[in-house]
């Protein structure tokens, strides 16, 4: 109920947007310049900041975002094929059966110059996972908290024109803020609460890096990019294993209708390793969401989008984007939880 | 096999979002449909081609704001003259103010050589792919009545009068007023109050 509440609001503040919107693309600056005076042509802005341009930040600019994302996971699989609860559980004594799991990212950047954006992320993470054990008995277990803290520095270190192509180097740390030691009742109350299985954990643990390179280009209508950013984890953490290191590669363009809408599509890949060590607190044989080594995955995901921006009057600055997309491939060290679709609903602010 | 596991999810997803359809149709009663119906922008431009249109507003509105000695531009002329160096793209975003009228007189723009019809010129736009050779072409403008405009660093500390910067994402300008003094322009206060006025 909660988060058709927060879509449904969600979808409203989109209407809201796009009614503005609709409303501010009556109300551009003349075509013929020479109507300006000199002091209306300094207010002008060279690189007219439509919906595709939402990545640009210039010098002082900051940018607040809020993101809410919504991930369904819905049976089991092994390698690439579809494997069900009776066959999990001739091996264990419980399987997943399905999962959700919703991010709420807070995000704030600056750009101390043209060239360098700082970046930091706050997500607050819940998750739900259900079991069903070989007696038969289903039971879901809970967490809920503040996921790790993600550090980063974004700069430009090659330009073609103004901003018609650019390449951009992330260097980023993850900050272990996000919680490992999440406990929450399983099939016999009696025990009391267990420490989780690791994909019902909030944080790695550990502290990551996240060095990354992104490619952005742009025309007139056009928009499209890539980027790769791998998370490598070091060391190991308090509960004595490290989770694998995550390697991530997507390409999406956006096509623009008018300064205040476009269309985005995009291709994701990702692959994670498994987790190096082991919590001795998790049996490996009583679950497969136990066992650090059917914990990695490739992973290949569309999505389409919808982005929405208010390029002048009072929302100026302000974007909404919705995007929604589900894997056109997926292959666990399983059995595991597959990705069924996600969905994601963003705000945010450039002033 | 893929497609169809993909339309399969698909109609999953837009099944579990139950609200959605109430909301589109909500949407198009209320004309936030209009995205369904909205056309590509037909004036899109590439931030270079609206860089130089906003320059080319900038020069025509210098024009009002200098005034030429009238052997330069004598009462009676008919066309004030925008030159530009060699074949700098900045000619074709200069069409916009072409044919307009300034000062009385329609505005004109010629694509020249340096160091040919100079005289003729009352506003020479030395674009960046000139850089190298700036010296020579501020040395050959030196005695006549030209307001030189440039977009390149060190353009008025080399003899220049106008030059464009960008700051923040807008279009900036620098005044070497001593190089206006040795042209023979007069320049207004107002033009001089939102510059930035260098003295060399």
């Amino acid at each position: 109920m909660a988060i058709r509440r927060i879509g449904s609001l969600l979808l409203l503040a989109m209407l809201a947007t796009v009614g503005c919107g609709y409303t501010l693309a009556q109300a551009q600056e003349p075509s013929d310049l020479t109507k300006l005076t000199l002091e209306e042509l300094m207010k002008i802005d060279v690189v007219s900041i439509n919906v595709l341009a939402t990545h640009i930040h210039f010098a002082g600019q900051w940018m607040v975002a809020y993101e809410y994302m919504l991930e369904d996971m819905d049976g089991n699989r092994d390698g690439t094929r579809r494997v069900n609860h009776a066959q999990i559980l001739q091996q264990f004594d419980t399987a997943p059966t399905n999962m959700s799991v919703e991010t709420h990212m807070a995000t704030v950047m600056y750009a101390p110059t043209d060239d360098v954006t700082l970046s930091a992320m706050l997500p607050y993470l819940l998750k739900a996972m259900n079991h069903v054990t070989r007696t038969g008995v289903r039971f879901t277990e809970h967490s809920e908290g503040l996921g790790d803290l993600q550090l980063g520095v974004l700069g430009t270190v090659y330009r073609v024109g103004r901003f018609e192509h650019e390449l951009l180097l992330n260097a980023g740390v993850s900050v272990p803020t996000g919680s490992i030691d999440e406990k929450d009742f399983g099939p016999n109350r009696t025990l009391g609460k267990l420490r989780l299985e690791y994909d019902d954990q909030l944080g790695s643990g550990t502290v990551d890096l996240l060095p990354g390179i992104t490619y952005l280009g742009q025309s007139a209508n056009w928009a499209w990019g890539s980027e790769m950013i791998p998370t490598v984890r070091l060391g190991r953490n308090s509960n004595h294993y490290r989770l694998g290191n995550r390697y991530r590669l997507s390409a999406w363009t956006a096509r623009k209708w008018t300064d205040w809408l476009s269309i985005t599509s995009q291709i994701d890949g990702q692959l994670w390793e498994n987790i190096d060590g082991a919590d001795p607190r998790l049996n490996p044989a009583a679950a497969p969401t136990k066992d650090p080594n059917r914990q990695g995955g490739r992973r290949i995901d569309l999505l389409l989008g919808l982005n929405l921006y208010a390029p002048s009057g009072i929302l100026k600055g302000q974007r909404l984007a919705v995007e929604a997309g589900a894997p056109v491939y997926q292959s666990l060290d399983g059995p595991a939880l597959q990705m069924d679709w996600l969905v994601r609903v963003g705000w945010q602010w450039i002033f | 096999m893929a497609v169809d596991l993909l339309n399969a999810r698909i109609l999953k997803l837009s099944t579990s979002l139950r609200a959605l359809p109430a909301v589109l149709r909500l949407a198009t009663i209320t004309g936030a449909g209009v995205a369904s119906v909205a056309v590509p922008n037909a004036h899109a431009q590439s931030p270079e081609v609206r860089e130089y249109q906003i320059k080319a507003a900038f020069i025509y509105n210098f024009i009002k704001f200098v005034d030429w000695p009238r052997d330069a531009l004598p009462e009676g002329s008919e066309t004030i003259n925008i030159c530009v160096l060699r074949d700098d793209p900045f000619a074709d975003a200069l069409e916009s103010i072409k044919g307009k009228t300034v000062k009385s007189r329609r505005v004109a723009v010629r694509r020249i050589e340096p160091g040919r019809d100079l005289e003729t010129c009352q506003v020479v736009f030395i674009g960046s792919s000139e850089g190298k050779r700036l010296p020579r072409v501020i040395e050959s403008l030196q005695g006549l009545n030209v307001l030189t405009v440039g977009e390149m660093d060190r353009f008025v500390e080399l003899g220049g009068i106008i030059n464009f910067f960008v700051q923040n994402n807008r279009v900036r300008f620098e005044i070497n007023v001593n190089s206006a003094e040795r042209a023979g322009l007069k320049l207004s206060s107002q033009l001089l109050s939102l510059a930035k006025v260098v003295r060399q």
